[in-house]
């Protein structure tokens, strides 16, 4: 047998502290397991039963049972009933109508909705397929110009360049040009001021002594 | 699984109201019911009326699936005409009139001595 102390610390929430003064059982909120004993103040303990009124009792009886069959009886009519209503089915089928042109609704909507979006489709593709030939186009526009004016930048090149081939020295025009260039003799010996007046240098004089010694003497000339 | 036609207490402290629902007889008093088939608010209204409401229907649906009433719920709709009247209801009233009865005659008896 399990001593009253041993149940105390086995049963009930917050074992610690629960314990009353006396050593007696405690529990909090649970019932008292089924081993433990009864109460010695309970051993004479006789519960006294609710007086029961003889007439109420045989009323009771008999009326529930008469009250039972009804039940059932009518529990039983209504099962038939819904049988009827299933298999006949009006219910039914106003259901199934129901449910079929709800279903073709349905249908139509979403024929209506393809529709629409098919519509926005194709005008969504046909738009974009002109913006294609347009960009192409433009393009093709842009190309043509841009190749035009490639093609004038490259005359106008050939055109300076041959404007400055007539100028230049060739091998027949080699002997002129010497002595071109020995005519326009250029000294670059002189200084300027801030005004502007030119102060020339000796190289000029230099050069117009040496031209007239070489002018003067066969010598000089045939060396030069 | 038996099914169960029951009161289903809603409402609040000291304010009770029913739903009278069809529901799995093992499931939890307030627990999600397979269908609510009616109110029923105990507490009389400014015209002293017990207002309830049922769809007899699926009341019918219900009790074609072999559905059990709770005595509660049996009495209600017993005394609302759909089904035979409880036998406890009978008994019940007996006890009330038993009880009546004894309160009248004992004001009675106060007046008598009063004015003796």
């Amino acid at each position: 047998m399990i001593s009253a102390k041993t149940c105390l610390y086995l049963y009930g929430p917050g074992k610690q502290g629960l314990r009353s003064p006396c050593g007696s059982l405690v529990f909090v909120r649970w019932r008292k397991p089924r081993w433990i004993p009864m109460a010695k103040s309970k051993l004479e303990y006789l519960p006294v039963k609710k007086p029961v009124d003889p007439w109420e009792a045989d009323f009771m009886k008999k009326q529930m049972n008469h009250y039972r069959t009804t039940m059932k009886a009518l529990r039983a009519y209504f099962a038939c009933e819904q049988e009827a209503l299933s298999a006949t089915g009006t219910v039914m089928m106003e259901k199934a109508r129901h449910e079929e042109d709800e279903f073709r609704a349905l249908l139509e909507e979403n024929a209506r909705h393809n529709e629409h979006v098919a519509a926005m489709r194709e005008k969504r593709i046909a738009d974009e397929q002109e913006a294609r030939l347009l960009a192409r186009m433009r393009g093709i526009e842009f190309a043509k110009q841009r190749r035009a004016e490639e093609r004038e930048h490259a005359d106008s090149v050939i055109q300076h360049y041959q404007e400055l081939a007539k100028t230049l020295v060739t091998a027949e025009t080699c002997d002129e040009a010497i002595e071109q260039c020995l005519d326009d003799v250029i000294v670059y010996d002189f200084a300027i001021d801030q005004t502007g007046s030119v102060y020339q240098g000796r190289t000029l004089e230099v050069l117009e002594k040496v031209s007239s010694l070489s002018s003067s003497s066969p010598e000089v000339s045939t060396l030069s | 699984m038996v099914i169960a036609i029951r009161l289903a207490r809603h409402g609040c402290t000291n304010r009770p109201f029913y739903h009278l629902v069809a529901i799995q007889h093992k499931r939890a008093r307030n627990y999600e019911p397979l269908e609510q088939i009616g109110t029923f608010d105990p507490m009389p209204n400014a015209d002293n009326e017990k207002l309830v409401a049922v769809n007899f229907e699926r009341l019918r649906y219900w009790m074609s699936q072999g559905a059990r009433f709770s005595k509660p719920a049996a009495r209600l709709l017993g005394v609302s005409g759909f089904l035979p009247v409880h036998p406890y209801s009978y008994v019940a009233a007996l006890r009330n009139t038993r009880i009546l009865e004894a309160k009248t005659q004992d004001q009675s008896v106060e007046a008598s001595n009063d004015t003796s």
